[in-house]
């Protein structure tokens, strides 16, 4: 009995042990990779807009910025001042009853939300000409009337100047009053429109259309040939170690780079490549390689090709050299010749080894940006722009990350899609590696 | 009659194999060309610069001109920050998952799978967003953090690996011998662990060294920029510098190259042990 209790202590304590050993690691894989990816389905769901101070952040209330406010508060203050005291009897008595409203107007705000002495900090400082750079201190939540109130106040302030317009200083002072109402920071908060807006247009389709196109031909022929390259590099012969060597170093250099040695190779004008493809008659002009659809997109496909093959090589190479030689003597003893023996051992027992492959390489490729960003952008006229560079431009180019991180949305469901189907249909192949080790 | 069609088929495979070798190769040996052209030159045909009159000048300009010499010094040190952070958080969590027996050691396995797996454009923009709010923008630490999004996972993988394989027997013998766990851990599994933690090391820093899209859209100044884009970004008054951009292209690809082919065995059983050993 004694006994039992201690085995299990010991049981539970490794238990705790191995607990605490990966929590740091679970930990930051949480906070670098799963938050953020929850984060970004989350952000997915505003209307979020970089490049306007009044989208720049998700809002689910009401909010007031302060510092926005107190600066043009104290502007639009002073063009009224102005008017009141002017020529212009008629113009003057309206800005007199305008600066009493606005005044009156931000009594009741400050002293219904409770901002007063905030403001009062707020407002020094921008009197000073200081920047605050705090939103904690400057961007405060409001009731929804509040918001409601100043905003109806502006739209009277606008009105009422509007016919004035001649006036001097009264054109300044309708355009601080629209200033004025980007200080109101409602909420954001746009639910699915952010991808009915994606499902609207065909833009979303064409990228994946473009995206499964390349992912279809890069992989298929990268299995291929690095099927052949497994079977040549698993041969002993001289020169064996400069071929394995030579494989690597376009693995690893970085796409981007690869992709720009590519386009100077594909170049209409002084490309070797694109010249050597138009006069064997690949293409009808050595410009088309990089300035037409079909041309982008098999110029994209041929690179990565070239780069990533010999990398699934080395993949089926590890597959191949599990296999036991004796299954060879055996078949052949049996009267196979190669072909069959191709057929009917190596391909069997390669399988798993190509699955895997298959697996990683479909996920990598359908993410691929670095290749697209560097050759073609996308282009011609957005014929080679794939998910991942649809969602780049979206986000830094266009500065919506409302949109962009829907189109991420989208592309990780497809992901997570693509993954479940070759589980489902190779499931059983893809664990038997596992079991084994 | 027979020995002469073996002998054909022989001359048949290595003509493949040479062709093969120069498929792969001939991109970068385009490029150390085209570097030693001049920039007027660049359109000519000829697989062989004009060998009276190289010109070497790129190589000088791209660091005198160009904040070149920055752009490696950057990607140096993010990538190997990068690696350290990685290789230290991941190689405790690793020796448990390969050791110690608790419950869901294959579901934290998968998981880490899974989020390797993950693309960097679904996380880029809260990335992008929390890297701005804390001021992080153009230091190294603004890419050091998403880079761990990629290398924690894959070096938790690929560590659990290699820790498999170092033979039980070894740290039970240890163990009987008087010592803790940790002990087994410090004394015994890790020095024969360190050229499986080498591998992985090299691996993740490859992957930082070349990583493109969050450096190029969180380190945006031209003194903060990494490699990869600091190359892409090479701009000439009227037309893309080719000559420059291939000698930047050339120096940085040969120590790349040199480092590869001297750790190559390790990489490809890195790379390797994952595909095999499920």
């Amino acid at each position: 009995m004694r006994k039992k209790r201690l085995v299990m202590n010991a049981a539970r304590r490794e238990a705790l042990t191995g607990y605490l050993m990966t929590a740091p690691a679970l930990i930051l894989i949480f906070a670098v990779a799963l938050f953020p990816v929850l984060r970004t389905f989350y952000l997915s769901t505003f209307d979020l807009r970089l490049n306007n101070a009044s989208l720049s952040k998700t809002y689910t209330t009401h909010n007031l910025d302060l510092e926005y406010y107190a600066d043009t508060f104290f502007r639009l203050n002073k063009r009224l001042a102005y008017v009141s005291e002017g020529e212009e009897k008629e113009a003057a008595s309206v800005a007199q009853s305008l600066l009493e409203s606005i005044n009156q107007t931000q009594e009741e705000l400050l002293a219904r939300e409770e901002l007063t002495d905030s403001y009062k900090v707020v407002y020094d400082a921008v009197l000073s000409m200081k920047s605050l750079n705090n939103d904690e201190l400057t961007v405060r939540e409001i009731e929804q009337q509040s918001a409601e109130m100043l905003k109806s106040n502006i739209d009277d302030v606008i009105a009422r100047l509007e016919p004035y317009k001649d006036v001097e200083n009264v054109d300044a002072a309708i355009e601080i009053a629209r200033d004025m109402e980007s200080s109101l920071r409602e909420p954001n908060f746009v639910g699915f429109n952010n991808y009915k807006v994606l499902f609207s247009n065909d833009r979303l389709g064409r990228s994946l259309v473009n995206t499964f196109i390349f992912v279809v031909f890069a992989v298929f022929f990268e299995l291929c040939i690095g099927i052949l390259l497994g079977l040549l590099m698993n041969k002993v012969f001289v020169g064996r170690g400069i071929v394995r060597a030579s494989i690597l170093i376009p693995w690893s250099i970085p796409a981007a780079v690869s992709a720009l040695m590519w386009r100077f190779m594909y170049d209409g004008e002084y490309g070797i490549i694109s010249n050597l493809f138009e006069s064997i008659g690949l293409f009808s002009s050595a410009s088309d390689i990089l300035t037409t659809k079909s041309g982008a997109l098999f110029g994209l496909i041929f690179a990565d090709i070239w780069k990533t093959s010999p990398y699934m090589g080395l993949m089926i190479l590890a597959g191949l050299q599990t296999i036991d030689a004796g299954l060879y003597e055996a078949a052949t003893i049996d009267g196979a010749n190669k072909i069959q023996q191709f057929f009917k051992v190596t391909l069997p027992l390669l399988r798993p080894s190509i699955l895997v492959a298959l697996v990683f390489r479909t996920l990598d490729t359908f993410k691929v940006f670095d290749l697209v960003s560097v050759m073609t952008n996308g282009g011609p006229s957005n014929s080679t722009e794939t998910i991942s560079v649809y969602a780049y431009k979206t986000m830094f180019a266009n500065m919506n990350f409302g949109l962009g991180s829907a189109i991420a949305v989208v592309m990780f469901v497809v992901l997570a899609v693509i993954c479940v189907i070759y589980v489902k249909v190779f499931g059983a192949d893809l664990f038997k590696t596992e079991r084994e080790s | 009659m027979k020995k002469k069609y073996a002998k054909l088929k022989k001359v048949l495979f290595y003509v493949f194999i040479a062709l093969f070798l120069v498929v792969m190769l001939f991109p970068f040996y385009w490029q150390v060309v085209t570097s030693l052209r001049y920039q007027r030159d660049i359109s000519s045909m000829t697989l062989l610069p004009d060998l009276s009159d190289l010109n070497y000048t790129s190589y000088v300009t791209i660091f005198t001109k160009r904040p070149f010499a920055r752009y490696i010094m950057n990607s140096l040190g993010i990538s190997l920050i990068t690696m350290v952070l990685c290789i230290t958080v991941t190689s405790l969590a690793a020796y448990a998952l390969a050791r110690l027996r608790f419950k869901g050691k294959p579901f934290i396995l998968g998981l880490s799978l899974c989020v390797s797996m993950f693309p960097a454009i679904a996380v880029i923009s809260p990335m992008y967003m929390f890297i701005s709010n804390i001021g992080l923008r153009n230091t190294w630490w603004g890419l050091v953090i998403p880079y761990m999004t990629f290398g924690i996972p894959l070096s938790l993988w690929y560590l659990t690996t290699f820790f498999k394989s170092i033979p039980l027997e070894l740290e039970e013998a240890a163990k009987i011998d008087g010592c803790s766990n940790i002990q087994a851990f410090t004394k015994v599994v890790l020095p024969l662990a360190i050229p499986g933690m080498f591998t992985t090391a090299i691996l993740i820093f490859i992957q930082a060294w070349n990583e493109y899209l969050f450096s190029l859209t969180i380190n945006t100044d031209d003194t903060a920029r990494t490699i990869p884009v600091g190359i892409t970004m090479f701009r000439g008054e009227y037309t893309i510098p080719w000559v420059e951009n291939a000698a930047a292209i050339v120096t940085v690809t040969v120590p790349l190259a040199i480092i590869v082919l001297i750790l190559q065995k390790r990489i490809i059983s890195g790379l390797t042990s994952g595909a095999v050993k499920g």
